[in-house]
């Protein structure tokens, strides 16, 4: 009976589809968290009888054939980089970024990471740096004595020093861009690693041509939308639900088999 | 040879089939692009040999009728879409189909979730590039960061046109097989789609109705039971004949 294994493909997927909303519900509240979709495909399928095959000596053909799919898999979960909201927190080093880019962040181990999250802080050497404590490239640092951070729109760093009537720049950040960011590996704690298939970072200032603006005193929310995440919830349940309910029924199909004597 | 059981065979072969095509509508119910599959059932008629020939038939002659499941076809229907925001998801509204091209050759899809290659090509969650009108892959500069597309195909950026994405029809769509991985191959031709109306920033979903498949899941299952209670029947019908035969002779 292939109609078992057939379901079975059917509720694997829609196991991993409750785990990718799961996922998505969870990082409601994340910074810079973008949601992701899982997508399916049909698996191969089984030629009962041939398209174009033909079906006499005359030469007349099947017009169209037997066919049976085999089942479901799992074609992709991709990052859907939608924009999410802008939050307003007031705090001098918090950053969002309104359209495309990445801060990027050099992890302990020397490699760049790239995050949209851009709730910063000051090292103890007065460094920017993540939540986490790694530094945003490139570095900047803020003089102790500094009493208030400017950011601009174009990633510009400005502090003011007492006894200093105009304020001095000290640095600027600069944000990256990939040709593919779906391609982005996500690394947890709400970092991105470049790979094969995102392609090399393409820097920029904030504002130039195809990168987004930097906000000063805003934070990015994730771009989960919780009504469509629980619509697609109750989706995938049933369409769990209906594919065991095919196994049932194969299964009621091969025990009345089993049951002639 | 007794038919009658041959006969009931050939129908619980063909419930068994239909059950697989639904099960794999089930399976698929969230597939993007998907088209339900339906089977077609024929009767397959042998006539008895001992009559004398087709004309010589008497009204109500004995013809056996064999079930055969003859083919499978695709519900050509819309599914409805989905918007994902992703702006290189793309639905076609008219009944053609993209055309993306594999190492096998080109191959006809309706999943229409794109991503730009690092080479600036416009490809499938696999890899293959997605061909324009004259069927060529589409090449996006990398200053093209604010992609378009226009209900007819026409794909351009905030530096102008780029080109046009080809969405064709092939002449006889019941020629066209399934390889899985939500491609088809046709061998007839194809011709390009006056109107594609691509909606951009959506995902066509399945058109496999619940409702449909579970009535014809549970359809299949009584029929199958029905069928098999038929051979059950008609087993001890021939048990009791052999019982009294055998009591007569002994």
């Amino acid at each position: 009976m292939r109609a078992l294994d057939i379901a079975g493909t059917g509720m694997q997927a829609q196991q991993t589809n409750v785990e990718v909303i799961s996922n998505n519900i969870a990082n409601l509240t994340t910074t810079g968290f973008k949601r992701s979709r899982a997508e399916f495909q049909d698996l191969i399928y089984q030629n009962l009888r041939r398209v174009g095959s033909n079906s006499s000596d005359t030469g007349t053909v099947v017009p169209s054939g037997a066919q049976v799919g085999l089942g479901v898999k799992t074609a992709a979960i991709y990052r859907i980089n939608e924009q999410g909201n802008l939050q307003q927190t007031s705090n001098s080093l918090d950053l969002a970024i309104q359209g495309n880019g990445y801060f990027q962040v050099t992890l302990p181990s020397g490699e760049t990471a790239y995050t949209r999250d851009g709730t910063f802080s000051l090292s103890p050497t007065g460094q920017i740096v993540t939540s986490d404590g790694y530094v945003v490239q490139p570095g900047v640092t803020i003089p102790t004595n500094a009493t208030g951070v400017t950011i601009d729109t174009s990633g510009e760093v400005q502090v003011s020093i007492p006894g200093q009537t105009a304020p001095s720049l000290v640095g600027a950040l600069q944000l990256a861009n990939f040709p593919n960011p779906t391609g982005l590996e996500s690394q947890g704690g709400n970092l991105l690693l470049a790979t094969a298939a995102s392609g090399n970072a393409v820097t920029g200032n904030p504002g130039a041509p195809g990168f987004g603006t930097t906000m000063q005193g805003f934070v990015e929310t994730s771009n989960v939308n919780v009504v469509s995440e629980i619509t697609n919830l109750i989706t995938a349940q049933r369409a769990y639900e209906m594919n065991s309910k095919v196994i049932t029924a194969s299964d009621e199909m091969l025990s009345t088999l089993t049951n002639l004597h | 040879m007794e038919n009658p059981t041959t006969i009931a065979l050939s129908r619980l072969v063909a419930q068994s089939r239909a059950m697989e095509v639904t099960a794999n509508n089930l399976a698929n119910a969230d597939t993007p692009g998907f088209k339900a599959e339906r089977m077609v059932f024929a009767d397959w008629l042998v006539r008895e040999p001992n009559l004398p020939n087709a004309d010589g038939l008497p009204p109500g002659g004995r013809i056996l009728a064999y079930t055969q499941d003859r083919a499978t076809y695709r519900e050509a229907q819309l599914g409805t879409f989905t918007a994902t925001a992703n702006p290189l998801d793309l639905a076609i509204g008219s009944n053609g189909f993209f055309t993306v091209l594999t190492a096998a050759g080109p191959r006809l899809t309706r999943a229409g979730h794109f991503e730009r290659a690092t080479d600036g090509r416009i490809v499938d969650g696999a890899g293959n590039p997605l061909l324009d009108i004259n069927g060529k892959p589409i090449q996006l500069a990398p200053a093209d960061t604010i992609i378009s597309v226009a209900s007819n195909g026409s794909i351009s950026s905030q530096n102008g046109q780029i080109g046009q994405i080809g969405v064709v029809a092939p002449q006889d769509p019941n020629k066209m097989r399934s390889e899985g991985a939500r491609l088809l191959v046709t061998d007839s031709p194809t011709k390009q789609v006056f109107d594609p109306q691509i909606s951009q920033g959506s995902l066509e979903d399945s058109n496999v109705q619940p409702i449909r498949e579970i009535v014809s899941m549970m359809t299949t299952l009584r029929e199958f039971q029905f069928t098999s209670q038929f051979v059950q029947a008609e087993g001890d019908r021939q048990q009791s004949a052999i019982d009294k035969i055998t009591q007569r002779n002994g």
